[in-house]
């Protein structure tokens, strides 16, 4: 094994981190502020990944110019979910809020296997098939530009959640949520919020990136479990740790895949995840 | 008989009409019945766990697989009867619950970090076993034919629908007499305050995982169980989350936490999914899981503690506005 195709790996990790970062910051977001732990998480991304099929079937658009528009369906989505079902049931607790996505889970796989059937689909965009040449790397377009995307998107919401009002309220609320309250932070508002910015990331993530994966209805558990490893390494409810862990995840499936095949480096994660639990169960970046 | 306990017996009459009747119908059903039995069997194994210690556990395919490859690898390798690996099946789950518990407790992580740990073991285990060959990795492993009672194998169905009532009605004695003995009420008192329980000296580490490895040994049964009717096990089948996602939700809808609750759900829910499946299922493919996940929803919506809950809370309505009437009549 040459150095170069190790290297590779490691870029190539970095890049699907990247997007798993973003997958796991937006996830975070909706956890930190209501305590719910979002199953569904997966499935609303690759609801927006078949949302780009669907427009690139009926109009040709590309998933490029998809992903703006899917931004403010899936924002305006999130917020109508939330005020409708989530916050309704998150009264009952933050267990009801859990098997509640736990439905929605089933809904949307469902509803994807109805509309899109069973079969494996690929999504072209302008930029499949080319190649950005850097020798010794070889890098693909897409996903470079989806890397980069998520990367610059994951930095924007870690900045908002820094530096302004809203970010405080987010802030405030998971530190102590009656203090937030009674400080005058209109909870529920920003909850919703939270919510439609955390589903509509997806939307706009998921036709970024969709060029790196081969949509099938089910593929929304996989990806919600990925989130949730990230989330859970880098420390539940720490905003960093989630960009951190996303890109440990990535580097470690990408180099593990290399050296021992794809059913080892699948377990990855999940190894890492028992781990970190054995031995930093409060995450790498938690707090105690 | 008294009125109080003419009150806990109707359950049980209504259950055994319930459950009796499939043997006086039509034969088509005893599929349908069995599987519907299969998930009561499930769920009431889960709620020890879910419901009654109120610990979020998505690993139970762990325990099912545990006990159907356990029984199944057995039969194969040495020739050893069903009835026996069952047993050797749900020593392996207990073992499994009992370190889970151990490994997810120790530390007083957040009670949602249960759920994450347990969900990532179980796709270790769901990997695993689709990869390996000594368990028939994706293919998985078909029991040897033997055709005989003595070796948990039956001619027809309705003999099987017997056996799987019977562990239906030994998981139900179970849970009730979990309800009244000690370890059950440490056990609620953990779920319902887990920082008070502890201040009364109750060892909530050792509950728990009490809990864990009874609930998954239950669990291991059915999982032996399942690979006896259909006689093989495969990853998919036996070691995939989404049959612990279905079985969360079918005990969600019941009432999370009661006796009768993972009996309910189960018992409206599968054959509902059939007779879906049945209607619809052959216009487009997917649309009765559709009208199945969104009418699951609107349940958790409208009632989230399940419909036993929303039963009783309307029972408690009806009778306050009874007492409110007769107290406005006098």
């Amino acid at each position: 094994m040459s150095l170069d195709v190790l290297l590779q790996a490691t870029v190539q990790g970095l890049q699907m981190g990247a997007i798993y970062a973003l997958i796991a910051l937006s996830l975070t977001l909706i956890f930190s502020v209501g305590g719910l732990l979002n199953f569904a998480h997966g499935d609303f991304l690759a609801l927006a990944m078949y949302g780009a099929f669907a427009l690139y079937q009926a109009f040709h658009m590309d998933a490029y110019w998809a992903a703006p528009l899917l931004f403010f369906v899936f924002f305006a989505l999130g917020m109508l979910l939330f005020r409708r079902l989530v916050q309704p049931v998150l009264a009952a607790g933050v267990l009801a809020g859990a098997q509640l996505t736990l439905g929605l889970v089933f809904v949307q796989e469902s509803a994807l296997l109805a509309v899109f059937g069973g079969d494996y689909l690929t999504v072209p965009t302008v930029l499949s098939n080319k190649n950005l040449v850097l020798p010794p790397l070889v890098m693909p377009w897409t996903l470079l530009v989806g890397a980069a995307l998520a990367a610059v998107l994951s930095v924007t919401l870690y900045v908002v959640l820094m530096r302004t009002d809203f970010g405080r309220q987010v802030r405030a609320i998971t530190q102590n949520r009656d203090a937030a309250a009674l400080m005058g932070i209109r909870i529920q508002r920003v909850q919703a919020i939270a919510f439609g910015v955390g589903i509509g990331l997806l939307g706009l993530t998921g036709p970024v990136v969709v060029a790196q994966f081969t949509l099938s209805p089910t593929m929304g558990l996989d990806l919600t479990l990925v989130a949730l490893i990230v989330m859970v390494i880098g420390g539940i409810g720490n905003f960093l740790g989630s960009m951190v862990g996303g890109l440990i995840i990535g580097v470690a499936e990408s180099v593990g895949s290399l050296l021992y095949g794809g059913t080892v480096g699948a377990m990855i994660p999940y190894a890492i995840l028992v781990f970190v639990l054995l031995f930093r169960p409060h995450g790498l970046l938690g707090e105690h | 008989m008294s009125k109080q306990s003419l009150r806990a017996a109707w359950p049980w009459l209504a259950f055994v009409v319930v459950a009796l009747a499939p043997l006086a119908l039509s034969s088509s059903w005893v599929n349908v019945a069995i599987m519907t039995m299969l998930f009561v069997y499930f769920c009431i194994a889960w709620n020890i766990v879910g419901g009654i210690a109120g610990q979020f556990c998505i690993g139970h395919s762990l325990f099912l697989a545990a006990g159907a490859y356990t029984s199944t690898l057995l039969a194969i390798h040495f020739g050893l009867t069903p009835w026996v690996g069952m047993f050797a099946g749900a020593a392996v789950a207990a073992v499994m619950g009992v370190f889970v518990a151990w490994l997810s407790f120790r530390y007083a992580l957040p009670p949602l970090s249960f759920a994450l740990v347990t969900i990532a073991l179980a796709m270790l285990g769901y990997l695993a076993l689709s990869s390996m060959d000594f368990f028939g990795a994706s293919r998985g492993l078909t029991l040897p034919m033997r055709g005989t009672p003595a070796a948990y194998q039956f001619r027809n169905d309705s003999t099987y629908y017997i056996v799987i009532l019977a562990h239906v009605a030994m998981a139900l004695g179970l849970t009730i007499w979990l309800y009244g003995t000690r370890v059950g009420l440490y056990l609620r008192a953990l779920r319902d305050n887990e920082r008070a329980a502890r201040a009364i000296g109750i060892p909530v580490l050792k509950y728990k995982m009490l809990a864990m490895g009874l609930s998954g040994a239950l669990m291991a049964f059915g999982g032996t169980f399942y690979a006896q009717y259909l006689q093989y096990v495969e990853p998919r089948t036996f070691a995939n989350i989404n049959i612990v996602i279905e079985i969360i939700l079918f005990t969600v809808v019941g009432s999370v936490g009661t006796v009768w609750g993972p009996v309910v759900g189960p018992l409206l829910l599968v054959p509902a999914g059939e007779w879906l499946r049945h209607a619809f299922g052959g216009s487009v493919p997917g649309i009765h899981l559709l009208i199945y996940g969104v009418l699951l929803v609107v349940v958790i919506r409208f009632a989230p503690d399940g419909l036993l809950g929303a039963l009783a809370r309307a029972r408690q309505a009806l009778r306050a506005r009874r007492a409110e009437q007769e107290s406005s009549a006098q």
